[in-house]
């Protein structure tokens, strides 16, 4: 297990680099973690976008929405949300949104 | 060699109690047939088998040695069912079942094995190594002491239909959008991809992945059956390939799981299943499945390979290997080539479907695993050691030099994606179908029937 | 000394018969948990695998494992053939029949003696390997290698019969409570391997595909 530094205070993340309290989640944190685990720098409108739609889902439905979902509220195409996180959708995307990993094939 | 990041010791996260441990004694003796217990008498700790796993070649520790799983398991068969056993125990490893020795089992069988049965085709004498760890995963899945994240993929799967938990709606919703793209992609206004479309010759079954995260995959898929004239359907409701009991080691809930398959091809008529590219799929539908459900299949079930290499051999479907340039290597999933059978199909499609193949070394059903079988991918615990254990195949990547990598096995792409990026490959790593969507020379829309059937 | 000859032979026949009656049980008992019916559609046959498993695919090239570790391979290869050498020595003797060509079978005895001796130290020697070792393993090696050796000295001296009709006692009880059952149970999983795959239709179509 590891642990993430944001402003001052230390989250625990799983062997995968999910946040393991899934409740605790700012803007701060994903930034954080965009650079622990996805080696990005900063987060661009684009990434937020993405970001925020996938936590506002998560906090609805206490899942990961279907990618068609996110490329239908931001207006991005498919290929740009891959683009966007290296690690995909579910292990970039989710993850940066402090998901819990979904289950499956992923 | 060893890495310090992976802990030797394991913690007891479940206080396992005596009525577990005779649910595991009970459920083990229950999975034994004549040929397991004859294989659990058998080993004779040559210890060759050590290098023909990821995990000790990797990792080189005793617990990573295939022989030392598989005899952990079979120490309790002789403890329970062999005089010399019971008489004396400490001869041969026969230590019965305590909850010092289930967490072990839990650790090594379910932490340290991606059941891909490399083991079983290098063991010296041929026993069914990946088989005994099977039966112990079987016999811990009926005291309920599968890992968490593992488990709560086969009841995502039991309860809402799918492993991911994608409702109706969500599917449908994606399908539609995917048929607009189709159209599109083909110029055609009237292509389609069905949905409980009665009385078709096939089924195809999906990794629920696909909808939800990748749906770049099915596009390809239904480009490909609208070129070569294929009279499909996708199901509604049950159109999942995975079937995570595979690894969980729950017969009667993989039974279940894979009987879904054939209750939906009954109700919809449809003549066969296409199971897509996912090599676990095509072990536990295609193999597994009659074995589980206790009766042959009545519907045929098929991989999607063997669809497309027989609409090559038909001339259905037309590929221009020029659209793939660079050189492309073929990963063979362990339960789709070791312990499916499926060799061929791949190899003659990407012969016709790219300009420069290469194998990698070793290949076929010698093939090493890629790290993510066995349910690794979703056990979140042993997510560190199914990295280190993935080096093997980074490195047989490497070797080839290749750009592309193919995988017919949504599982294994995964895995192999992680493995790009820990081990910056920097290739590319995609499906077979895509593969052959991508080559695809659309044929003028006269050459396919107007309802979509074969033409013939 | 040749006093006691007669009573050892009569215990050598006893312990034979227990060998084969100790594994026959174990059969019976391997048997007592049913054959399971196969319902999944065969996609190669059940024969091709077991012509394959007890034949190509027993060759050194058939397998990394035996690939990579030449030495083990022939190592084990001889073992079993000094093994099986003073296997016949001593069904010879028990008939009263004079083995001929001796001198061949010393030198293959004591080749497989070393090769034995050999397989010990390197079980002993080799981390991996004796982490995964019991105490059946070194008690199975050392009866045989003293069978072996008792043999050879059997046959350079015959005044070393009982000693070696001595070792054979021990060694034949001993066969159904270790790790030698595996001379009954080889078989039967070659058989189950083959069985197992063919209808898989893995072998021999793998080991025919093109390789890289």
């Amino acid at each position: 297990m590891t642990h993430l530094d944001v402003a001052g205070k230390q989250l625990a993340l799983n062997e995968e680099g999910f946040l393991l309290d899934p409740r605790i989640w700012d803007h701060e944190v994903a930034l954080a973690l965009a650079k622990a685990e996805e080696g990005l720098e900063a987060l661009t409108a684009e990434h937020w976008s993405v970001i925020d739609f996938i936590r506002g889902h998560f906090l609805e439905h206490n899942m990961a929405p279907m990618v068609r979902a996110v490329c239908k509220s931001t207006g991005l195409p498919l290929r740009r949300i891959y683009e966007l996180f290296p690690s995909g959708p579910a292990k970039g995307a989710c993850k940066l949104a402090g998901l819990p990993k979904p289950d499956g094939c992923v | 060699m060893v890495n310090e990041a992976v802990p030797a010791a394991f913690s007891l996260e479940w206080p396992i109690t005596q009525t577990q441990l005779d649910k595991i004694v009970a459920a083990f003796d229950a999975a034994i047939d004549r040929d397991l217990a004859a294989q659990m008498l058998t080993c004779v700790h040559c210890g060759l088998c050590a290098d023909s796993c990821h995990y000790y070649l990797t990792d080189p520790r005793p617990e990573n040695i295939p022989a030392h799983k598989a005899e952990m398991v079979a120490g309790l068969y002789r403890r329970n069912h062999t005089l010399s056993g019971r008489l004396f125990p400490s001869l041969n490893h026969a230590r019965p079942m305590d909850a010092a020795r289930a967490a072990e089992w839990i650790d090594s069988l379910y932490g340290r094995c991606s059941l891909c049965a490399r083991c079983t085709v290098n063991c010296t004498v041929g026993i069914g190594l990946h088989q005994i760890i099977r039966a112990g995963r079987t016999a811990l899945a009926a005291a309920g002491l599968v890992p968490s994240a593992l488990q709560s993929t086969v009841d995502r799967a039991v309860e809402t239909g799918n492993n991911m938990g994608i409702s109706r709606d969500e599917w449908l919703e994606t399908i539609e959008w995917l048929t607009d793209e189709l159209r599109n992609e083909t110029g055609d206004p009237d292509a389609l991809l069905p949905i409980d479309k009665p009385d078709c010759d096939y089924l195809y079954a999906i990794n629920p992945r696909e909808a939800k995260f990748y749906p770049l995959s099915l596009l390809a898929a239904g480009k490909l059956f609208y070129a070569a004239g294929i009279s499909w359907t996708f199901a509604s409701d049950h159109y999942d390939v995975t079937n995570y009991g595979l690894f969980s080691g729950d017969n009667e809930i993989s039974g279940m799981i894979s009987g879904r398959l054939q209750e939906t091809a009954a109700r919809l008529n449809a003549k066969a299943i296409i199971l897509g590219e996912c090599g676990h799929g095509y072990n536990a539908n295609r193999w597994e499945g009659p074995e589980w459900r206790g009766k042959p299949h009545e519907r045929a079930e098929i991989s999607i390979l063997e669809i497309i290499q027989r609409s090559i051999q038909e001339g259905r479907i037309v590929l221009d290997p020029k659209r793939h340039a660079t050189r492309v290597t073929l990963h063979d999933p362990c339960n789709l080539v070791r312990l499916g059978g499926v060799i061929e199909p791949q190899r003659s499609i990407l012969s016709r479907a790219v300009s420069e193949f290469v194998e990698m070394t070793p290949n076929l059903e010698k093939n090493f695993c890629c790290g993510g079988g066995g349910g690794q991918l979703s056990m979140t615990r042993y997510a560190d050691r199914r990295i280190l254990a993935g080096r093997i195949k980074a490195d047989q990547i490497a070797a080839t030099e290749a750009k592309v990598v193919v995988a017919p096995c949504h599982n294994c792409i995964d895995q192999l994606s992680e493995l790009n990026r820990q081990y910056k490959l920097g290739v590319e790593i995609k499906t077979v179908t895509e593969m052959v969507a991508d080559a695809l020379v659309l044929a003028p829309r006269s050459a396919v029937t107007s309802d979509g059937g074969h033409p013939r | 000394m040749d006093s006691l000859l007669p009573i050892l032979r009569i215990f050598l026949a006893l312990a034979l018969a227990f060998a084969v009656v100790g594994l026959a049980h174990m059969l019976r008992k391997v048997r007592s948990f049913g054959k399971r019916e196969l319902f999944a559609e065969a996609n190669g046959t059940e024969i091709d695998g077991i012509r394959y498993a007890l034949g190509a695919g027993m060759m050194p090239w058939a397998k990394e494992s035996a690939r990579a570790h030449p030495a083990t391979y022939v190592a084990g290869v001889i073992y079993h053939c000094g093994i099986f050498a003073a296997f016949l020595i001593l069904v010879l003797s028990f008939l009263q029949v004079e083995p001929t060509g001796s001198r061949l079978l010393v030198v293959l005895m004591s080749l497989g003696l070393i090769a034995g001796l050999g397989l010990l130290i390197k079980r002993m020697i080799t981390p991996s390997l004796s982490a995964i070792s019991v105490p059946d393993d070194l008690v199975a090696n050392l009866l045989v290698n003293l069978y072996v050796a008792s043999g050879i000295a059997y046959l350079i001296n015959v005044s070393w019969l009982p000693l070696f009709y001595l070792v054979s006692i021990l060694l034949l009880i001993y066969i159904p409570i270790g790790k030698i059952r595996h001379c009954a149970l080889f078989f039967v999983t070659r058989l189950i391997f083959g069985r197992y795959f063919g209808r898989r239709g893995v072998y021999p179509a793998a080991s025919a595909k093109i390789k890289a």
